[in-house]
This record gives C-alpha cells, structure tokens and sequence, in this order.
C-alpha cells in the first residue's frame, strides 16, 4: 500500500511542475519587464523574478486553476518586492504633489500651441531616460502606472494588487502621468528636443 | 475652475476605456469645450502611449534558464523525500524495520486468515507471453473459438494422467473431481521442451473449466513460466486468487508442489467454491 502512495504523490508532484511549466513560465518576460521597471535596475529586477517563480513554485499548489495566473504571479512579486526591498529602502517616499501641480500649471501656461504635447518629441528620448524617469516615480504612482499602460491591467485588477479602492487608482494613475510628463518635459528641454522658445 | 475638478480624474478613466459609454460621451462633450479638460486629456493621452511604447525588457536567456533550472532541482528535492522513503522498503540496512513489517504481517494473517482474494487485483500484474496467469485465458479463449482440441479425448481421469505421462509431463498430475462435469480430455504443451499438462470439464449446460498445472519449481526464477512475486506468495500462503473478466473467471491456487491456473465461463464464486478445496 505504501508504494502506490508514494508513487501517486510523486506523480502528483511532476503533473504540478508541468502544469507550472505551462500556466507560470510563459508570464516570465511580463515579469521581469516589469521588475525592471520597478527597481530601474537589472541585478534588482534578476533577483526579484527569480525570488518571485521561487515563491510561486513552493506554492503554486495553492493556485486555483482556471483563474488568471499572470496576476497571480504578479501579487506574489509584489508581496516580495514589499519584504524584501521596502525593508532596505529607509524610508517612505514622501511627495510634494502641490509642487508638481505647479509645475504642471507652468508648463500648462507658457506653452501657446501642443507643439510641446507631440509624442515625437519624446521618441528621441532614450529608452533608458524614460526607465529613469519611471523608477524615479515614487512606488505607489510607479506601479499603478506600470499595471496599466504596459501590462493592461484594468483598474479592478490594479486595485486588487494595490490593496485600494478603485478611486484611488484612478486618482493615482491621473497623478502619475502628470508627474512622468512634468519629468519627461524637462529631460526633452535638457536634451535640447524642446526649445526654451515653445516654454 | 470647478468644472476643471469635477472632472480631470475622469479624464484618466476615460483614456484608459475605463467608463461608461453615456459618461464616456457627456464627458468628451465637456472637454472639447473647455481648455484646461483638453490639455489634460492630450497629457494624459500623451504620457499613456509613450510609456506603453516604451521598450519591452525581455527576460535575459541566462536568467530564464537559471530560474528553470532551479525550479526542476526544487522539484527533483522534493521527489526525492518520497524517493527516500520509498527506498526504505528495499534497502537492507533496514532488515530490521522490514522484519518488523514481515511479523506484524505475520500477525496480521494469522488473526484474518485470507482464502480468497485480499481485495488487490493480482490480474493487474500478471503480464507476458510466458505468465502462467495470461497463457491460461488466453487458451481458454482458443478453447471456445475451437482453435485449441484435446488431443485426447476421454472422460477418464487416469486415461488423461497416463497421457500426460507418456508424453513427457514429468511432474505429478492431479484431475479433480468435479460435481455435475465431466472430464472432456487433455492436452499436452510444450515451452522450452518442457511438457505441460492441460485438461478440460464440461456439463450438460454449455459450461467449461479448463485447467493448467505446473509444478512449482517451474515458476521459480527463469524458470519457463513465471507470476508475479506478489500473487506467487499469496499462493504459497494456501489462497486463492480469483479474476474476473468479460464473463470470463479466472482462479489460480496451489496444491501439493503444483500451481492451477483454471478459466471457466462460469462465475466466479462457482469457481472458488469448486476449487478452493481441492
């Protein structure tokens, strides 16, 4: 009787990899893309995938089939990214969001045309000056807007992995871009592909 | 200015498809007639599409496999406990747990003494050209589709052991009486040069017993027909073992030094009550 026994919890074991192999892999880039992203950092964002399908895999005997694993996936990053990089950062970002409303408005009231609102103008930044300026966002306006304009996710889904009302996504992703613009505005009048003549 | 924080949040859902259509249309009907709406609707439109098109970090090929890899030698670990105790039961340095295990079995038999079946399917194992258990039905099927006759045909018994004497059976033969059939005859097989001996029953109701004996020492280890271990020592503790099949049942027990493979058209419970005594 034992050997069946045994023999059935290692079948169970291997049929439980390669449902893993099929449900949790194929999410691997989506991941690590947005690790990336979050950390602005490759030793960072290796680390944290890699913690990440760890976790999932101890526990993906948890994970009910026939709901959506990339979210799945996705809360166990985040649950890692909490205890494993908030405890090294000192301490919480604080934002003078009055400050950026102003600048917002700045921008808003020197410009007389939308010449400065033409997404080309933005193309010429660099990849990576556009990683920069989305990791300087602070977490919780990083994530909501990594959740929905890279990875899709709708503002239920965002508001299930945030721990917050719907509302607050909302008002946090309108804030969000607000802040990226005011950032990517300046790096372009840095770079030279906005002029001091459309401020 | 009131207007403008009533609905700049909405602005956001709106670009991201998030409202409803008749919001969706009082809202656009709005920010085509007030400036500062239309700015923050071109910001938020703006920054959507460059952060959507900014590049896709792939995952590095090195660390995909790392992660893979890792995960196939957590599983592999994991395997492994099981694989252990599994391996318990076969190693020899744990003789003494095995023992154990033998005389709580022991104890086990002699307070449930077992004739028929245990409730595990010995069928299930019984596999192979050469398995005493699989020959046996599948003469019998050749027995009904008349591709299989006696070559002698009698209904006495020691016609039937002389015959098989003769032709070279060179163990003990026993020819069971049974109630209400008829001995039909015998036949003689040959595996390996060695001489088996086969006989067949008949009553008056279209039934069949056809019966397959070896003596033991022809099932031992490659030896020319084999068993299972585990139904062989089921056997050896005096039980019988019974099968069915489509309509087919099949009883394997041991008398004297010889095993009987017996199939009959016949249920089962006939056949135990015919042949666990005998």
């Amino acid at each position: 009787m034992f050997f069946p026994f045994f023999l059935s919890v290692i079948q169970k074991q291997n049929q439980l990899y390669k449902d893993f192999e099929r449900e949790a892999i194929p999410h691997m880039d989506a991941l690590y893309n947005f690790a990336f992203k979050m950390t602005g950092d490759s030793d960072d964002a290796n680390d944290l995938v890699q913690e990440t399908y760890m976790r999932a895999f101890r526990f993906f005997d948890k994970f009910e089939n026939g709901t959506n694993c990339k979210a799945w996936l996705f809360r166990i990053m985040k649950n890692t990214f909490i205890n494993v990089y908030r405890k090294e950062s000192k301490s919480p970002e604080k934002v003078d969001y009055e400050e950026i409303e102003n600048f917002y408005e700045n921008i808003k009231a020197s410009n007389t045309d939308d010449a400065h609102l033409e997404k080309d103008i933005y193309d010429n930044l660099l990849d990576d000056e556009l990683t920069k300026a989305i990791s300087t966002l602070p977490e919780d306006f990083r994530t909501v807007i990594l959740l929905c304009d890279i990875e899709g996710f709708t503002y239920e889904e965002i508001a299930d992995f945030v721990d917050a009302p719907v509302g607050t996504v909302r008002s946090r992703l309108h804030r969000a871009r607000k802040m990226l613009f005011t950032k990517l505005h300046s790096y372009a009048i840095d770079k030279g592909y906005l002029t001091k003549d459309l401020i | 200015m009131q207007l403008y924080n009533e609905n700049n949040e909405l602005i956001t859902a709106l670009v991201d498809r998030e409202l409803p259509a008749d919001v969706e249309s009082d809202l656009l009907i709005k920010i085509k007639s007030n400036a500062d709406l239309l700015y923050d609707y071109k910001v938020q439109l703006l920054i959507k599409k460059i952060v959507k098109g900014c590049v896709f970090r792939k995952t590095p090929a090195a660390l995909k496999h790392q992660i893979i890899n890792q995960i196939q030698t957590e599983r592999e670990k994991k395997n492994s406990n099981f694989d252990f105790i599994y391996g318990i039961f076969r190693r020899p340095i744990y003789a003494f747990g095995s023992a154990l295990a033998v005389i709580t079995a022991i104890i086990l038999l002699l307070f449930n003494p077992i004739q028929q079946n245990s409730g595990y399917n010995f069928g299930l194992e019984q596999r192979g050209q050469d398995n005493m258990f699989v020959q046996a039905r599948g003469n019998f099927q050749s027995l009904l589709n008349g591709k299989l006759a006696p070559q002698i045909t009698t209904t006495d018994a020691e016609e039937i052991k002389t015959f098989f004497e003769t032709e070279g059976v060179k163990y003990k033969i026993i020819i069971p009486e049974i109630e209400n059939y008829s001995l039909v005859g015998g036949v003689v097989s040959d595996e390996q040069s060695e001489k088996l001996a086969h006989h067949v029953y008949a009553d008056n109701e279209g039934h069949l017993i056809y019966l397959f004996q070896v003596d033991e020492s022809y099932l031992a280890k490659n030896g020319i027909l084999k068993i299972s271990d585990t139904l062989h020592s089921y056997l050896e503790r005096g039980n019988c073992f019974t099968f069915s099949d489509s309509g087919v049942s099949t009883l394997m027990t041991k008398k004297g030094n010889n095993i009987f493979a017996i199939v009959s058209n016949v249920t089962k419970k006939k056949l135990e009550s015919q042949f666990c005594n005998i």
